[in-house]
């Protein structure tokens, strides 16, 4: 097997930005199923959400960070929904999924030479309204993509629960991950949910004999296995540690970031390391960057589209051995009050809401705040793990330091 | 090209994404390693074989079929996969 093996993918170049960035302010709309909402206003919801929590006014935000996909929430969206009309610095390199990881990096660099002193990073989707009406949706840039289009698509290799169904029936094969282990993320994922009001499942409970008994709808994966599709989005906001503490009583830090990318891209069938995501080198980056090991870490989010992308970032992200993440994830491992690792503590993309990753970072500011519903324990150290296939992001905010 | 390969991973798909493929259901994706050069894996489809019987690494072959899609007109000739 080639998963041993590191040369199918590298580590982004990082300077050392570790202390340079705090995430002052956080905030997420409301998630639902279809809500007839369109991107734009979801994510002002979450950014109107964000400055109250931040203590700031729109015209402090002089940084706005998103990606150019689904109609963001760019500038333009900025000025015409709060009336206003300064400069404001543009970056394309926030938003969620990677971005939501990575989105601190580069607001490090653009505080450090002054071209903003408050970056608002944002994503939102309206996904759930867009499938009810039958356009967009997360399968959509895949089905456009020309090598997709002629050699996966019409054998029904497509969409991304086929994709990632193929990965975990593999990743049994090759390191005896069970059914039930897989189980285990999905019923973690939804307790925290039904613990979190804010959850699309808060009001709907599962046990693992629930998720066994569903049936499969592309086996090995059950319905439980696969993240909702819903309409909301996040945001958060970043400034240097100085700044932050005239904001909040709590300072949240950015130690570490790093970025992973793999070869073959998207194309996941020709991905070397079939049953691995560029964790494997982002993680490394970061961790170095924190001056922390993975065994330090308090609460953990991950970009969790699937229950077998929680378990392979889990490996590749050093919290335990390539191929022991089955194992590690069974039982109560990553409950918030297991005292283990706890995972997703707002139920992630499964159970919580699919906004891609932008509500993980949101739950681990809250987290090393202390104000999670789902609150582990005296968390002073977080991580936020973004895959997007391609590529994969490593955020690590490692404290919640309280200034009197 | 030998038109043999061997069972790298499959999915049973029970529930249909697309529209399209409303008719075929339940039908199984999979990617082959091809003989020539199993680093290469093509995204295809098994057909021909009871799912409970698909075991990984097993051989295959190609075949030659011709595939068609709910609403959409004529069919197209596609390199499909069947145990050997």
């Amino acid at each position: 097997m080639v998963t041993a093996d590191r040369d199918w993918g590298w580590a982004s170049e990082y300077e050392d930005v570790s202390g340079e960035v705090a995430v002052c302010g956080v905030g997420e709309s409301d998630h639902s199923k279809a809500s007839g909402r369109t991107t734009k206003q979801i994510v002002a919801q979450a950014v109107e959400r964000a400055l109250a929590d931040a203590h700031l006014a729109p015209t402090d935000i002089d940084g706005l960070m998103y990606v150019p996909i689904a109609e963001q929430f760019d500038v333009a969206a900025f000025h015409e929904h709060f009336g206003t009309s300064h400069d404001i610095w543009e970056s394309r390199a926030g938003g969620g999924m990677r971005w939501a990881a990575t989105a601190p990096y580069e607001a490090a660099l653009a505080l450090r030479d002054g071209r903003a002193h408050h970056i608002l990073n944002t994503f939102g989707v309206a996904w759930a309204t867009q499938r009810s009406q039958m356009v967009g949706g997360p399968g959509e840039s895949h089905a456009q993509e020309q090598f997709k289009q002629s050699l996966e698509v019409p054998f029904g290799w497509f969409p991304q629960p086929v994709y990632f169904a193929t990965v975990a029936r593999r990743h049994m094969h090759e390191f005896g991950t069970t059914q039930e282990q897989l189980g285990a993320v999905a019923v973690a994922c939804r307790r925290h949910a039904n613990l979190t009001p804010g959850a699309v499942m808060h009001d709907r409970k599962l046990t693992m004999e629930q998720y066994l008994e569903a049936p499969t709808i592309v086996a090995p994966f059950r319905r439980e296995d696969c993240c909702l599709i819903s309409d909301g989005g996040g945001a958060y906001i970043m400034t240097t540690p100085e700044r932050a503490r005239d904001l909040r009583p709590e300072l949240v830090e950015v130690a570490g970031v790093g970025l992973g990318n793999s070869v073959s891209g998207a194309h996941w069938a020709e991905q070397p390391a079939f049953t691995s995501t560029p964790q494997v080198f982002a993680a490394p980056v970061a961790f170095r960057m924190a001056g922390i090991a993975p065994g330090d870490v308090d609460v953990y989010t991950c970009y969790d589209p699937f229950t077998i992308h929680t378990l392979m970032q889990i490996e590749d992200s050093g919290f335990c051995e390539k191929g022991s993440g089955g194992a590690f994830v069974a039982g109560d491992t990553l409950h918030y009050d297991s005292g283990r690792l706890p995972t997703n503590t707002h139920g992630g993309l499964l159970s919580h809401a699919y906004v891609l990753g932008i509500a993980h970072v949101v739950e681990v500011v809250r987290q090393l705040r202390g104000e999670a519903a789902a609150q582990v324990p005296g968390a002073t150290i977080g991580v936020y793990g973004g895959y997007t296939g391609p590529q994969a992001g490593l955020l690590v905010p490692p404290g919640a330091l309280p200034v009197l | 090209m030998s038109g043999q390969g061997t069972l790298f991973s499959w999915v049973v798909v029970t529930h249909a994404f697309l529209p399209q493929f409303a008719d075929l259901v339940p039908f199984v994706p999979a990617l082959v390693a091809l003989e020539e050069d199993p680093a290469v894996r093509v995204a295809t489809r098994i057909v021909d074989a009871d799912p409970d019987d698909l075991t990984f690494e097993m051989p295959l072959h190609v075949t030659f079929r011709p595939i068609s899609f709910a609403g959409v007109a004529g069919d197209v000739t596609a390199a499909l996969f069947t145990p050997a």
